[in-house]
């Protein structure tokens, strides 16, 4: 598992959804341009050579660069690591249009799919969020569910045989029907992987001004146990706080982050980790457009980061926590704090580790906060 | 000396009348501290005195007059603490002096605490000297405060000097007024000596500094001196006068003094307020009147938030217990905060100092548990217990009958709140007694009411019913039975010993409610529902639920989140610092002080 993650990050879309902080902001198609020269010249520098087993082209929405870009930025991956055969390259995407500029309409989108298919790209990730009409305009997204649900049957028709699509609970005025709802018709597409995150809203953003409509803490638990429970009947399984996936189709490039992989992000306000360093580029566009790369971070991370990570990654994760990786003088603490929970049904023990229930995964901040505080000055 | 040029004098006033600031201007008119090494408000020298604003122990200097009849008058300003819960100090401290010069503010005017103090000053024999200051306000009214004045308390004040301390204005008018009509001390120097000891401090070079007036007699260093009521027997190292920043020794002290005195004594529980001290080898045969044995009123548990820190708390105990003897404490052991102290206290205000010195100075946080007052029972046996902790009180059926203590409080207030206040009383078991009208305006109001009823809040309550105009004050009547019951409070059904108390049987119903709402609003949720509930016996009287966690995630941890998000799951550790875990419940330090506010 020591084969390095690459992380592409693509600071565009075409406008900002009423709930996203990431850095991404709309641009010119010849800034997009700019742009991807500026990424692939980036991923050519690097020094690091070792093989790659999963590629991602995140954002901000990576196709609103343009199918030319993206296969570009691929194959200047492919040019300076050595990408394995089967690679998980995954490709974020808006479900309603692909936004592959110049093309549009139905042939454009089937003729870009192929494109990228043949290219190299194996999985495509779907923002869709919800199939309800009113919380999408809520989102500001761009797409209906009709046209998401055209997009992913365009996509396998022309043979992508992994699709992962992303649903959001908690939002301002949702019901659990409509919830129920947007959970049924994304497992109508049959998709190998689920995302489902909780909106979580951010200061800035203009639905931050619907906060006081949010559903309550009792009724958002209600919604992530009621989805749990349709996923499992329909065959996924839970791995991680948010994601669920068909058997052996967990996202390979995700799950580097949560097991303490090596990876590598380019582009502005991408985070890298290798080597118990941990860095970020600066968030700046044109700087970075210019060639300049300028790091915005860099942290050597202490035995104690590395025990606070183990701890708070491995528990937001079905694989959990076994006492047996804490230091000595830990293990009885961390042992009594999570036996605690078994018989209130946040913790279930598994194989001598403490793996967090559904409900546990949901306050699971609190469990881990208790247990850094284990962790001596 | 010419005892006929000493003048013993107390200033006494309301708080914030400004009374430090006279004693300041003193200083200064007697030429006693250079400018430059003046600090405002010089006698009030504890930082947290100079903070509040107020006096909590008194001082006395001596200061060189020169008056306008070109004699030399020698003073002694002895400054007095300004509330209630120190009022035994003052009255020595008043028996100590022969005139009071009383300051009253040109727009308050006369307020509970000023006719308090001036009447223990008339109790004393003392000549009032009344100053009205702070003229220079813009709602300023001396004739109308003058008039007050001898309304109220019945002296003349027509001709009292209008001043102000805070701006220097006619200042030289008081020190006059001090020498024509303070009448100098009378007393035998050659008499068995006879001297009063109004104040004591410990320092840790020469031990004890006994703050003393002689009546009658003279003392000397080398002299063997006793106590007279606690019986002690000290060689004299030093006797003289203090001075605004140093001691002065000097060959004696004689009749109508007042000076210190030190004898390599280790302890200030043998240097009692109000005790006399006589000469071992001519003792006197009569004490000096008015002693008594200084007694706590309100007790309440201290213990380190921090549980390591028992022993810094111990010292920080013994420390602060040699420079005030009306402190007690004694171990204790809570199940809920584990080891501590039983604290005995003036009154609350007395508590709060205390407790604020040592997390100042001795930075130490501290949990306290709710004061309470000290109960008699009586049980079938025919023995008494003297009840200081509730954790003691015996089983209801082995009580004969309970007592409480009760005070008469004096409540001055415009008339305008008459109504609030007395719905007050009523609601804190009050029994009137009488109503006075001072003048058109003004009303003095007199209840009988249980101590523990006003301890907790009764002056924040007050004062909130009366804008802030109403003045308090109250004195110590005795005890009267009372059907008292010990209160219990569970929480996730464990019974946590630091919020028992003891409560009056019909009250403890709505008590019980407001309690269980209080620790509700307290405790943050934690990740399974904590029952809160009060009980008597076994019985359970009111519940609350500390409702479950349900939501604390983070739904999104990528590449870039982990560093950021983990920061955010660290913070939470700072919070956690001021909480106490009781069995499987986090408890805030706040929710422990939160129980005791009841109105609101």
């Amino acid at each position: 598992m020591n084969k390095l993650g690459i992380y592409l990050h693509t600071p565009f879309c075409v406008r900002k959804c009423s709930y996203c902080d990431f850095y991404s902001a709309p641009g010119s198609p010849e800034e997009a341009d700019a742009y991807a020269d500026a990424l692939c010249a980036q991923i050519r520098g690097a020094k690091d050579a070792r093989p790659v087993d999963t590629v991602y082209f995140g954002g901000g929405t990576p196709t609103t660069l343009g199918v030319r870009n993206l296969v570009r930025i691929l194959n200047a991956v492919r040019e300076t690591f050595p990408v394995d055969e089967d690679a998980e390259i995954t490709l974020e995407a808006n479900p309603g249009d692909l936004c592959l500029r110049p093309m549009d309409g139905g042939e454009q989108r089937i003729t870009a799919l192929a494109i990228l298919h043949a290219a190299g790209f194996n999985r495509l990730s779907f923002g869709i969020q919800s199939s309800d009409a009113e919380e999408l305009r809520l989102l500001g997204r761009r797409h209906s569910f009709p046209e998401a649900a055209e997009t992913a049957a365009l996509a396998r028709a022309v043979g992508f045989e992994n699709l992962t699509l992303d649903l959001m609970y908690g939002l301002p005025g949702q019901r659990m029907e409509t919830w129920e709802q947007s959970v049924r018709d994304i497992l109508s597409l049959s998709p190998e992987h689920i995302s489902c995150y909780g909106l979580k809203l951010e200061p800035g953003t203009p639905l931050f001004a619907r906060e006081s409509d949010l559903p309550e803490d009792e009724a958002c638990l209600s919604q992530y146990l009621r989805m749990i429970e349709l996923l499992e009947a329909a065959g996924y399984r839970q791995y991680e706080i948010s994601n669920f996936a068909l058997p052996g189709r967990q996202s390979r490039h995700n799950r580097k982050y949560w097991c303490g992989a090596p990876y590598l992000g380019f582009g502005p306000s991408a985070h890298s980790y290798s080597g118990g360093v941990r860095w970020a580029w600066e968030d700046d566009r044109a700087a970075f457009t210019r060639g300049i790369y300028r790091e915005k971070e860099r942290i050597a991370l202490t035995a104690r980061d590395d025990l606070e990570e183990q701890i708070m990654l491995s528990l937001r994760t079905t694989a959990g926590l076994s006492p047996a990786v804490l230091p000595e003088e830990l293990q009885a603490g961390a042992q009594h704090i999570l036996e605690k929970y078994i018989p209130h049904g946040l913790v279930r023990r598994q194989e001598g580790r403490y793996v967090l229930t559904p409900r546990g995964m949901f306050v699971s901040n609190h469990i881990i906060g208790e247990l850094f505080d284990l962790i001596p000055d | 000396m010419n005892q006929k040029n000493i003048r013993n004098f107390s200033i006494i006033a309301h708080i914030d009348h400004g009374k430090s600031t006279l004693a300041d201007r003193l200083l200064e008119a007697t030429g006693s501290v250079e400018k430059r090494s003046m600090e405002n408000q010089l006698l009030d020298n504890m930082e947290l005195e100079r903070e509040r604003g107020i006096t909590i122990k008194a001082r006395a200097v001596r200061l060189d007059y020169k008056a306008d009849d070109g004699e030399t008058y020698y003073f002694n300003l002895i400054d007095t603490p300004g509330h209630v819960d120190f009022n035994y100090e003052v009255s020595r401290s008043l028996a100590a002096c022969e005139g009071a010069v009383l300051v009253v503010d040109a727009s308050q005017g006369v307020e509970a605490q000023t006719l308090a103090n001036t009447y223990l000053a008339i109790e004393n024999n003392l000549e009032i000297v009344p100053v009205v200051n702070k003229i220079d306000l813009p709602a300023a009214d001396p004739a109308r405060v003058k008039q007050e004045i001898e309304d109220i308390i019945g002296i003349i004040a027509e001709d009292a000097p209008e001043i102000s301390a805070k701006n220097n204005i006619n200042i030289h008018a008081v020190p006059e007024r001090i020498v024509q009509n303070v009448p100098p001390p009378e007393g035998d120097p050659d008499a068995p000596l006879r001297a009063l000891i109004f104040d004591s401090q410990y320092d840790s070079y020469r031990g004890v500094i006994v703050y003393i007036r002689v009546m009658d007699g003279t003392l000397r260093a080398g002299d063997t001196v006793q106590m007279m009521a606690t019986g002690a027997k000290f060689e004299v190292v030093e006797a003289g006068y203090m001075r605004p920043l140093s001691l002065e020794p000097a060959e004696c002290l004689t009749a109508g003094e007042v000076g210190y005195f030190t004898a390599s004594i280790k302890s200030l529980t043998d240097t009692e307020v109000g005790d006399t001290v006589t000469l071992a080898t001519n003792p006197a045969t009569e004490p000096l009147p008015g002693y008594r044995k200084v007694q706590s009123m309100v007790y309440s548990g201290v213990y380190p938030a921090d549980g390591s820190r028992y022993d810094d708390l111990h010292d920080a105990l013994d420390k602060l217990v040699l420079n005030d003897a009306s402190l007690s404490y004694e171990p204790e052991t809570s199940t809920a905060l584990g080891f501590g102290f039983r604290c005995g206290f003036l009154g609350l205000l007395h508590m709060e100092i205390i407790i604020e010195r040592i997390e100042r100075e001795f930075n130490i946080d501290l949990i306290t548990t709710a004061p309470s007052v000290v109960y008699h029972v009586h049980l079938t046996d025919g023995t008494d217990q003297i009840i200081e902790n509730p954790l003691k009180f015996p089983d209801p059926a082995t009580i004969e009958y309970a007592e409480e203590p009760f005070v008469k409080a004096n409540i001055m207030t415009p008339t305008d709140y008459v109504g609030n206040i007395m719905e007050l009383c009523q609601q804190r078991r009050g029994v009137f007694r009488d109503m006075t009208y001072l003048d058109k305006t003004r009303v003095e109001i007199h209840y009988e009411l249980p101590l523990n009823e006003i301890i907790y809040d009764f002056f924040d309550a007050l004062k909130s019913r009366t804008r802030g105009y109403a003045s308090l004050d109250y004195e110590l009547l005795g005890y009267q039975k009372s059907d008292l019951v010990k209160l219990d409070i569970m929480l996730n059904g464990e019974i946590v010993d630091a919020l028992s108390f003891i409560v009056f049987r019909e009250e403890a119903y709505p008590r019980a409610r407001r309690i269980c709402e209080k620790l509700k609003e307290n405790i943050p949720r934690q990740l399974f529902e904590i029952p809160v509930q009060a009980c008597i016996g076994g019985k359970i009287i009111a519940r609350e639920t500390v409702k479950a966690m349900r939501k604390d995630v983070l739904a999104k941890c990528y590449g870039g989140d982990i560093t950021r998000k983990k920061k955010l799951l660290e913070k939470q550790k700072e919070g956690k610092k001021k909480m106490r875990s009781l069995g499987s419940v986090d408890v805030p330090h706040e929710a422990f002080m939160a129980v005791l506010k009841f109105d609101e």
